[in-house]
């Protein structure tokens, strides 16, 4: 993002003014500098295959890594590849998904710590968590066993 | 507890509104997973739980997924002008224009195929026959000297479900699982409980056997090789386990005693064979290996296919009466592709483009071999086919039989819809086109 200009960013836009992101491409290119909006909220830049190159470059520049300042479970979404072994290792996912148990992703009934939803890691019971419960024995089983580094309890 | 101490808000689960579909088999890989349930808002998914993220490229997405580059649909049959730009052009004017190139074409060459239905490989390949084309199946490089193998040499399998309750000793050979079938470790191989493995991944002994180190070596003991040594080191593993010798290189010693130790070991290989000199050598050997320890305890060896019905194209080659081991029709590496004046290259839900090597895309471009893509993604292939015909896409928008790895049946279900017509549709509308 060093010495990016907002006519540097508009470059790298699609320049439709299409308003699918809600404002024109100037107006986007501006949002982004200011930490308004991401590279992915722009669909066009996204979805068409021409976009390719300058989607990753505004990747690079705006888009969330994983980062986290406050203390939490920090995911790296472009490190993730949803194989699932964070739910599969964490005890407490296991106890409430017989499915997990049985060698299949929880259903959506279940309430497991860690589902697998939208090929990415998500966190559909946090208050079960280990490291949430007072008390519980301390916990990183999803994050020491996650093989693509993609999880950091920071 | 502090709101949020731990799990940020944007990590929480928020259950999208839409019409459910549960329990959908996922076109991936060849893991074929069932257990995939969706949640649709008009005609496309907006919510998909227990996919990976290579299967969830596999769906037509919705809004919510603007953060997943997405890949684009093939729209309109489309003809190649002659500055390079596509035409659109019928459904009819694409089937003509297709049977006049495979008609005046000196050979024809036909790649993908594994990642369709089963009922659609029939017809590629009774398209075939009739052609005499020859064929590189996307998985070439691995089932290929695999059934070759199996011509030959006794061999042992067993089912995803028998690895998962029996194996306490698996190894992954030339294939990176978190890659090739992400889900296969979580499902059946390492982090699962079953009969022999109470107690998951901490029940089981993991290896991976590759020339350099990869994430697989986040929960599995590397077994270290390098191109040059590789076949070497197999047939070393091999000979110990034989000969149940008690020199053993420091090196294969873990893995060596997990076999000893193991009452079914599993062994799962993958593309990376192709990438050593002699790769039927390897595979050969990787089967003796495999039937080396079947001598004294169970072993199965299973193709990590990464291509969803890639079994099912070489069981629909032996069901049409062509043996996948010895008719020199049936290719393996497409690398291995040496492109002639007068080829025409057939091209069904695979984008070999993306394979070939520079040397292969200039001769294409020199001698002006046409591509026609069959496809329902547009792809590099697509994108300088000269002919591009939109398919339906397998397992999302069309039903059908496939199989998975350890060849068992799997009905693929269709969850959405779609305004092309089948693969299936399309090959045997191209088979009527050649008249008789
Ligand atoms: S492991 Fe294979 S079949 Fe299962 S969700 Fe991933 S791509 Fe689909």
């Amino acid at each position: 993002m060093a010495g990016m200009k907002v006519l540097d960013v508009y470059r790298l836009l699609p320049r439709t003014n299409c308003h699918q992101c809600g404002m024109v491409c100037m107006a986007f290119a501006s949002a982004l500098l200011m930490g308004k909006a991401r590279p992915e909220d722009c669909p066009p830049l996204v979805e068409e295959e021409k976009h390719a190159e300058a989607y990753e470059k505004l990747r690079e520049a705006f888009g969330d890594k994983g980062e986290r300042e406050a203390t939490g479970l920090s995911i790296d979404r472009d490190k993730c590849d949803g194989c699932g072994i964070c739910a599969a290792v964490c005890e407490i996912s296991l106890e409430k998904s017989q499915e997990l148990v049985n060698g299949k992703g929880s259903r959506r009934a279940e309430s497991p710590v860690i589902a697998i939803v939208d090929g990415l890691i998500t966190i559909k019971n946090p208050d079960a968590c280990r490291r949430v419960v007072p008390d519980a024995p301390t916990c990183n089983a999803c994050v020491d066993l996650c093989p693509m580094k993609a999880l950091t309890f920071l | 507890m502090p709101e949020d101490a731990i799990i940020k808000e944007e990590d929480r689960f928020h259950e999208a509104e839409g019409e459910p579909i549960n329990s959908a088999v996922c076109p991936g890989c060849g893991c074929l997973c069932e257990d995939i349930d969706l949640t649709i808002e008009d005609g496309k998914v907006v919510q998909i739980f227990n996919a990976c993220s290579w299967g969830l490229s596999k769906f037509h997405l919705g809004h919510r997924f603007l953060r997943k580059p997405k890949r684009a649909k093939c729209v309109f049959p489309s003809r190649e002008d002659p500055s390079g730009r596509a035409l659109p052009i019928s459904f009819e004017e694409a089937i003509n224009n297709a049977t006049a190139r495979l008609k005046a074409a000196k050979r024809v060459v036909m790649s993908g195929l594994c990642q369709t239905t089963f009922d659609a490989q029939l017809a590629a390949i009774s398209l075939m026959k009739r052609l005499d084309a020859v064929v590189y199946p996307s998985e070439g490089m691995l089932l290929t000297p695999f059934f070759k193998a199996l011509k030959s040499l006794p061999y042992r399998t067993a089912t995803l479900e028998e690895v998962r309750q029996l194996a306490t000793t698996v190894i992954f050979w030339g294939v990176n699982p978190l890659h090739s079938c992400p889900r296969l470790v979580t499902r059946y191989a390492v982090f699962v409980a079953g009969i022999n493995a109470p107690d998951r991944h901490i029940s089981r002994k993991v290896f991976y056997a590759d020339p350099y180190e990869n994430d697989t070596g986040g929960f599995a003991l590397r077994i270290p090789l390098t191109a040059e040594n590789e076949r070497d080191i197999l047939s070393t593993l091999t000979d110990v386990i034989e000969e149940e010798s008690f020199s053993i290189p420091k090196d294969l010693e873990a893995v060596a005693r997990a076999i000893e130790a193991s009452p079914f070991v599993a062994l799962f290989v993958g593309r990376g064979i192709a990438y050593q000199e002699n790769p039927q050598a390897l595979m050969d050997g990787l089967v003796r290996l495999s039937n080396a320890i079947s001598r004294r305890r169970a072993c199965a060896l299973l193709p990590a296919v990464s291509d969803f019905n890639a079994m099912g194209f070489y069981f629909a080659l032996l069901q049409s009466g062509i043996d996948p081991a010895g008719d020199p029709r049936v290719k393996g590496d497409l690398r291995e592709y040496e492109p002639a004046k007068g080829d025409v290259l057939l091209c069904v839900g695979s984008d070999p483009i993306w394979f070939f090597t520079e040397a292969q895309i200039t001769a294409l471009r020199s001698m002006e071999i046409p591509v026609i893509a069959v496809s329902a993604l547009r792809n590099q292939t697509t994108h300088a086919a000269s002919l591009v015909i939109p398919v339906a896409e397998s397992g999302v928008e069309a039903e059908g039989l496939t199989y998975r790895m350890d060849g068992i049946p799997i009905w693929l279900k269709k969850s959405l819809p779609s305004a092309q017509p089948t693969d299936l549709a399309v090959l045997t509308a191209l088979e009527k086109g050649l008249g008789d």
